[in-house]
Formats: C-alpha cells, sequence, structure tokens
C-alpha cells in the first residue's frame, strides 16, 4: 500500500465519526459555552456565503473591505480561496467572540485604509470598490505601513481557512483541500512518500 | 467511566495538599496517595476528560481549551530590567494548560533523559562570565532509578541508541513508526557521517498499563489526546491516586495564598473554589508543583513577617535564574508528500551534539528532531510566510500547497541560567482570581544564541544532505515566548545559593516541598519533562521516608 492509498484507506475516519465512535458529543469548555452560536452559525455559513448574509459584527462596509482583502491574500484560481472560504463570515464570529480583541485593529484598520483608497484613488470609493490591480497595489502599501493591522488582518484570513467549519470559514473545507489535508482522525504507516519501505511488521496497536 | 472519589472537608487537616496536576504533581499524587498519605490536589483549571478533547485548533489555542482565556491570566514580558514590560496580546508569551494534568496534556511529548554530563558541567567547564552556572546536588545515578520508573509507570516509547546514558532496564514499548521527516533527518544525517535514533516519546506505540495506543491522529502538539495514548497525568498518574481512595482532585480550585503560622511553618493553603468563594485546607505539609512560573509567582505573593521576601525566600533566588531552552528551526520542502499531519510530533533525534565543546568558543549542546509540521490553521497563519517569500496573493496561496511536502529540523539547546532572567510580581496586572501577573524579564546568554546558531547550521546540512528542493532556515531569534520553565526554585546544598535541597524541602520552610521545572540547576538540552518526572518520583520516596519519620 502506498501513501495516498493508506490515506484513502484511513480516510473514511472522518473526525466527526471519530468523535461519536469515541463517545463524545461535546467539545471542551468553550465549545460548550458558544454552542448555540456555532450552531446557528454552522447552519447558515455555506448559504452565507452564497447569499450575502448580513454581518453582526462588522458593518456591511467593513464586512464588504475584509472581503476583497481576503480575496487578495488568498486568491482564488482554479481552486477556491478565501472567499469561498468564507473568510468575511469566519471574522464576523471571531471578532465578536474568541478574536474580539482585535475587532478595534481591524476596524480601525479597515478605515485607515479606505483613507488611503481615497488619497490615492480619490473618488473611486472603499477598497471594494477597486479593480484587483488597485487593491495589491493599496495592499501593497498596508503591509509596509499598518503592519499590525496587516499581520492580523491576514492571521484572521489564514485562520478562516484552515479552522475547522463550525466557525463559519473553511466552507466546504476548501482550506483542507487546498494544502491536502482532510479531516481524518486516524491514520496507519507508511505516512508519506519516504517512509513507504519502512513498516515491514505491524507495530501499534492501531495497526493489529 | 467517572468514578467518585474521596472528599476532604476543609475542616480536616491533610497529610499533603499538591498544587498543580501536571508533570510532577501528578506523580507526587500518585505516589504520596499509593504509600498511604491524605492527599489533596489544587488544580486551578477544569478537570476535563479524554472525551472531551478535541482537534480544534481554534478552540484549543485561542477558546477557554486548555491554557484558559488570555484576559484571565494576564502577563507581561520584558527582555531587560531597564525596559516597560507589555502585557501578552493575542497569545500567551508562557504557554502551560490550566487543566488536571497541567502541560502533560498538550506537550510534544519528548522524553529524553538528560546525561551525567549535565549533573557536573560546572565543574567539567569551570565559570561562564554572567551566569550562575552551577553543579546539581545529585548526580545521574542517582536518578537514573526514577527515569526508569517514569517509562514504565507513565509510558514511554522508544529504543536505546548512541549516546544514550546508561539505563538499568529497556522501554515498555518500542518507538512509534518512522514517519517520513524521521526517515530524511536519519539519512541525511548518516549522510554526513552522524548518528540518529528514534525520538524517545510518551506516547505509547501499544497498549501499556490498561492505555491504548496512538491512532496516529497528528493532533500531539499544543492539544490533548482523546484517546489516552499520550502519556500524560490526567491518564497515567491520576486515575492510580484516585483509586487508592486517599487521592482528591480539587479542580477550579485556584491557590491564591500559602499561609504560615508565627513558627514559620505552613499551616494551611487559601484558595478560590470554582464558585469563586474563598476557602483554606489545612495540610500538614506541602507540596508546590505548579511550574517554573505559577510556583515562584505563589511563593512570592505568600509573604509574610516570617517571610517578608516571599515564602522561602531567604536567598532572594525565588524566581530568578529563568531558563527556556534556546530553539532554532529550519524548514526543507521535498519533491514527494510527507504527510506531516500524521502521527506524533518527532520519530527520529540526533543528539551527536550533546555535549559542549570549546574548540567552538562558546558554550552549549542540544539536540535535533525531525517535527511534523503542526495543525494546518496554525501552520498557515504562523509558520509562513517562511523569509523571503510573499505574505499575500499567487505565489503565497502556491507555498501553502506545500504543506504536506514540508518539514521542520528543530534545534533544541541549552539556556544558561542568569540571575536577571526572572519571574517576577507584575506592579500594574491582577488577574481573575486578584492574584498579581506574572513578569518575566528574559534575554538569551549570547552563548545560547551562538550554539542556537551552530545547531540551526548542523540541521540545514542535514536537510541539504537529505535531498531537500528548498532548505530555509529561520533567523535566530531572541526568545520571547517559552512553554519550558526552568529554574525558578533552584535545588542545592547551600541555603545562600539555592532555593529548595537535594530533596527538593525548602531551605526555610520545613514543611515546605518544591518540585517542577524551577527545581532544575541547568535548563538541560531541551526536553525537561522526563527529568522533572523523575525528580518527582524520587522526591516522593524521600517525602515518604520523611512523613513515616514524623519530619514533616
Amino acid at each position: 500500500m502506498n501513501a495516498d492509498e493508506s490515506t484513502r484507506a484511513a480516510g473514511n475516519a472522518t473526525r466527526r465519526e471519530f468523535l461519536a465512535t469515541s463517545g463524545s458529543a461535546f467539545g471542551g469548555a468553550w465549545l460548550l459555552r458558544f454552542a448555540p452560536l456555532i450552531v446557528a452559525t454552522q447552519a447558515c455559513a455555506s448559504d452565507a456565503v452564497r447569499s450575502g448574509r448580513p454581518f453582526t459584527t462588522l458593518s456591511e462596509r467593513e464586512g464588504a473591505d475584509f472581503n476583497a482583502f481576503a480575496a487578495r491574500i488568498v486568491p482564488t484560481d482554479d481552486t477556491p480561496g478565501a472567499r469561498e472560504a468564507g473568510a468575511v463570515h469566519f471574522a464576523d464570529l471571531a471578532l465578536e467572540t474568541f478574536l474580539s480583541e482585535l475587532l478595534p485593529i481591524v476596524q480601525g484598520g479597515l478605515s485607515t485604509m479606505n483613507e488611503r483608497v481615497a488619497d490615492t484613488f480619490g473618488g473611486v470609493g472603499a477598497f471594494a470598490d477597486l479593480s484587483e490591480g488597485q487593491q495589491d497595489e493599496i495592499i501593497t502599501a498596508v503591509e509596509q505601513e499598518d503592519p499590525n493591522f496587516f499581520f492580523f488582518a491576514r492571521v484572521v484570513v489564514l485562520m478562516s481557512l484552515m479552522a475547522e467549519p463550525e466557525y463559519a470559514g473553511n466552507v466546504d473545507r476548501v482550506g483542507w483541500q487546498l494544502i491536502g489535508r482532510g479531516g481524518e482522525a486516524v491514520f496507519h504507516p507508511p505516512f508519506g512518500f519516504y517512509d513507504r519501505d519502512e513498516h515491514r511488521a505491524p507495530t501499534t496497536g492501531a495497526d493489529q | 467511566m467517572i468514578q467518585e472519589t474521596v472528599r476532604y472537608p476543609t475542616s480536616e487537616e491533610v497529610d499533603f495538599v499538591i498544587i498543580g496536576s501536571g508533570a510532577a504533581g501528578g506523580v507526587i499524587a500518585k505516589e504520596l496517595s499509593t504509600n498511604g498519605f491524605s492527599v489533596v490536589v489544587m488544580e486551578q483549571g477544569p478537570y476535563l476528560r479524554p472525551f472531551q478533547f478535541s482537534h480544534d485548533e481554534v478552540e484549543n489555542y485561542f477558546g477557554e481549551g486548555l491554557d484558559g482565556r488570555l484576559q484571565d491570566h494576564p502577563h507581561s514580558f520584558r527582555a531587560s530590567a531597564d525596559q516597560d514590560a507589555a502585557p501578552a496580546f493575542f497569545m500567551p508569551s508562557l504557554f502551560y494548560a490550566k487543566a488536571v494534568g497541567g502541560s502533560t496534556l498538550h506537550f510534544a511529548a519528548n522524553y529524553w533523559r538528560l546525561r551525567p554530563v549535565d549533573f557536573q558541567e560546572r565543574s567539567l567547564l569551570g565559570p561562564i562570565s554572567g551566569t550562575t552556572f552551577a553543579d546539581w546536588p545529585i548526580t545521574y545515578d542517582e536518578l537514573e532509578p526514577y527515569y526508569t520508573k517514569v517509562d514504565w509507570e507513565v509510558g514511554v516509547s522508544g529504543e536505546p541508541g548512541p549516546g544514550d546514558p546508561r539505563r538499568s532496564s529497556g522501554y515498555p514499548v518500542p518507538p512509534m513508526p518512522i514517519k517520513s521527516s524521521g526517515v530524511l533527518l536519519r539519512d541525511g544525517a548518516e549522510r554526513m557521517g552522524y548518528t540518529s535514533k528514534p525520538a524517545p516519546l510518551a506516547v505509547l506505540s501499544q497498549p501499556h498499563n490498561g492505555r491504548a495506543a496512538c491512532v496516529h491522529c497528528g493532533f500531539c502538539w499544543g492539544q490533548a489526546c482523546e484517546v489516552g495514548a499520550k502519556s500524560s497525568t490526567l491518564v497515567s498518574m491520576i486515575p492510580v491516586a484516585e483509586r487508592t481512595g486517599r487521592c482528591e482532585v480539587r479542580d477550579r480550585s485556584v491557590v491564591t495564598r500559602i499561609e504560615t503560622n508565627a513558627a514559620g511553618r505552613i499551616s494551611r493553603v487559601i484558595y478560590q473554589d470554582p464558585d469563586g468563594v474563598e476557602q483554606a485546607q489545612p495540610a500538614k505539609a506541602v507540596v508546590l508543583c505548579a511550574n517554573g512560573a505559577e510556583t515562584p509567582r505563589l511563593l512570592l505573593h505568600s509573604e509574610s513577617s516570617q517571610h517578608p521576601n516571599g515564602l522561602a525566600n531567604s536567598s532572594g533566588l525565588v524566581g530568578k535564574n529563568l531558563m527556556f531552552n534556546y530553539n532554532s528551526q529550519t524548514w526543507a520542502r521535498f519533491s514527494e508528500p510527507l504527510n506531516e499531519y500524521k502521527s506524533v510530533v518527532a520519530t527520529r533525534v540526533v543528539t551527536d551534539f550533546y555535549e559542549s565543546d570549546a574548540r567552538r568558543g562558546f558554550y552549549g549542546g542540544g539536540g535535533i528532531d525531525a517535527r511534523a509540521t503542526i495543525g494546518p490553521m496554525f501552520w498557515s497563519a504562523f509558520d509562513n510566510p517562511m523569509p523571503g517569500m510573499p505574505s499575500w496573493g499567487p505565489e503565497f496561496k502556491q507555498q501553502l500547497r506545500n504543506y504536506n511536502y514540508t518539514m521542520a529540523a528543530v534545534g533544541h539547546s541549552t539556556s544558561l541560567p542568569q540571575e536577571t532572567n526572572t519571574i517576577e510580581l507584575d506592579p500594574d496586572l491582577i488577574d481573575a482570581w486578584g492574584r498579581p501577573g506574572i513578569r518575566t524579564t528574559y534575554t538569551d546568554h549570547p552563548d545560547d544564541l551562538a550554539f542556537g546558531g551552530f545547531l540551526r547550521d548542523r540541521c540545514a546540512e542535514i536537510m541539504e544532505a537529505a535531498g531537500a528542493e528548498q532548505v530555509t532556515p529561520l533567523p535566530l531569534a531572541p526568545s520571547t515566548r517559552a512553554a519550558h520553565l526552568l529554574g525558578t526554585c533552584r535545588m542545592g546544598n547551600d541555603p545562600q545559593s539555592s532555593v529548595v535541597d537535594r530533596f527538593h524541602r525548602a531551605h526555610d520552610v520545613p514543611n515546605l516541598f518544591i518540585c517542577d521545572g524551577s527545581s532544575m540547576v541547568t535548563s538541560g538540552r531541551g526536553q525537561p519533562t522526563m527529568t522533572i518526572q523523575a525528580l518527582a518520583f524520587r522526591a516522593a520516596d524521600h517525602m515518604t521516608e520523611a512523613a513515616n519519620a514524623g519530619d514533616i
């Protein structure tokens, strides 16, 4: 069995099945506290991406600009990017709850970014209204001149791609698909290409 | 099944109160209760069970998760005493779990023993400028039987290899199956003329002591194990302690002060119960195992007329000589998939550079392991971009696709003890229980950085030799965050230059024992938990002898 086959063989055990078989109906303390919010968010996350559901934390303007920002950090090509992952809806939830300390930084940064947009492309409107080339020009400047905002906003975008889909990002697991990490939680050797010839005898209880 | 355990009324004096349920506290709770003593374990975090753990990186890193909420545990960091300390924001500067099991819940589980040289290096090498470099008051041979107890009772997988110190017994279970990163480290090292061996890990490769084997889920680092294969004290020690019927684990119980009587002896421990109500638990003796940051914080905050500089601090060394273990990283990209998101953190180590070598021109020693990239969220958001690569846009997206083709060779190495590196009470921060926040002051010794650079260069040449398409050594950064919290209540024979004696009893307070990372005199080479637990087994033996002799 090569590495890819081993992944597929084990791949039927998704995280959810794994938790179910290991007896878990719960996450940890945090999840319990926010469970209703997350369930509600999860239920409509995919719909939200497609329908442009209004935001609860960000204003409509902020949401549109963050969405456009996210789409330039991890752009859409032949595979989905941050926009399709639902980055803005992850941000809307995260900045209200577990990343609330970043809300002033993100809101302030978006506002400052639009001042830069006005200074650079006067009269065009907000960041989301620019062409992709113009947006890239603005982001290039923001990365240099507002590094605090850029760092944290970028972190939120990347978290949105790779977090559990319960948090309204990683819609249809597009982030994990991008990097090639499935939702499986049980694996067997061989794990990868370079250890394919190393496991002639079973060595773990899981293999027996 | 969650069983009912003994409950002691706070009106009743117990033999021992143990503060902290982690690496050391869990071991000592098991040993003392098994030896017949009544024990209350105070743990500030919740008592979570394995089925409550998840692979949720948001919850584990940014929720209440295992480390608690940052706003409840404010703390600060500065490089030197002439700077203002910056309160931690977004991420802690000191990483430790606040739950039953402590940081053994979310550690990477590397279980390296110290070697004989670690205990007597000061005598062998002489003094080092700017440091309090000292010998330990014990030898490797004194500690060896307890290392073996850790192997068998806590549960360590491995296989003896080159450079290992003397062992009185083999490992209870074989090493974890090698990952692609381990193969590449092994083969690269061989091509360079170096040796490697399986990484000793506190993760079960086969069932042992009634616990299940690892299922290779890949979420060891920073996260807790749902199947109990990682040998946290939550699954290895605490259940044994509770089954004696003499050990009560009091979770969500935050100790705020240790009270002493007119004779200077500890009378009781003051804590807030889960409802925020102040309680007091009397005990014949207290064992402080709260880690190298929490332990000195509690001692400094427990000052009294008999102990005006803080409890057990006549030496002035409580909180000083903090050591982190220096850490350097070299990332490497290969042409075929490694799939490092599977299984344990590290499966192979190179320890050819363990001993310091005067010919290098600086002090230092360490080991290299082949590391999994950690969870996808943490890797994407914080390990990228690599130096010199774009941080956004199409090229950045292409870098993300390297996830399965990437590994890190990580150098783990010495930190020299310096009195200027400290844990203190922050004058401005108060935590959710009214305790002063922890203020850390830390600057690496120049030799720590120099050796980190040496080891990083070895990592880079090994990755090149292994055939990497791209090798990216990360810049040597000053240490500003840490999970290894060592040296802040060092052990020694001289009460002027140490906080606890060779049996972990505080020089100043006869019924106080301190055992955790704070006891370590030198830093070792980067994986301290094995040694902390061996010390804990040994300390518990002596506490037992002392208590049986009426000497606590």
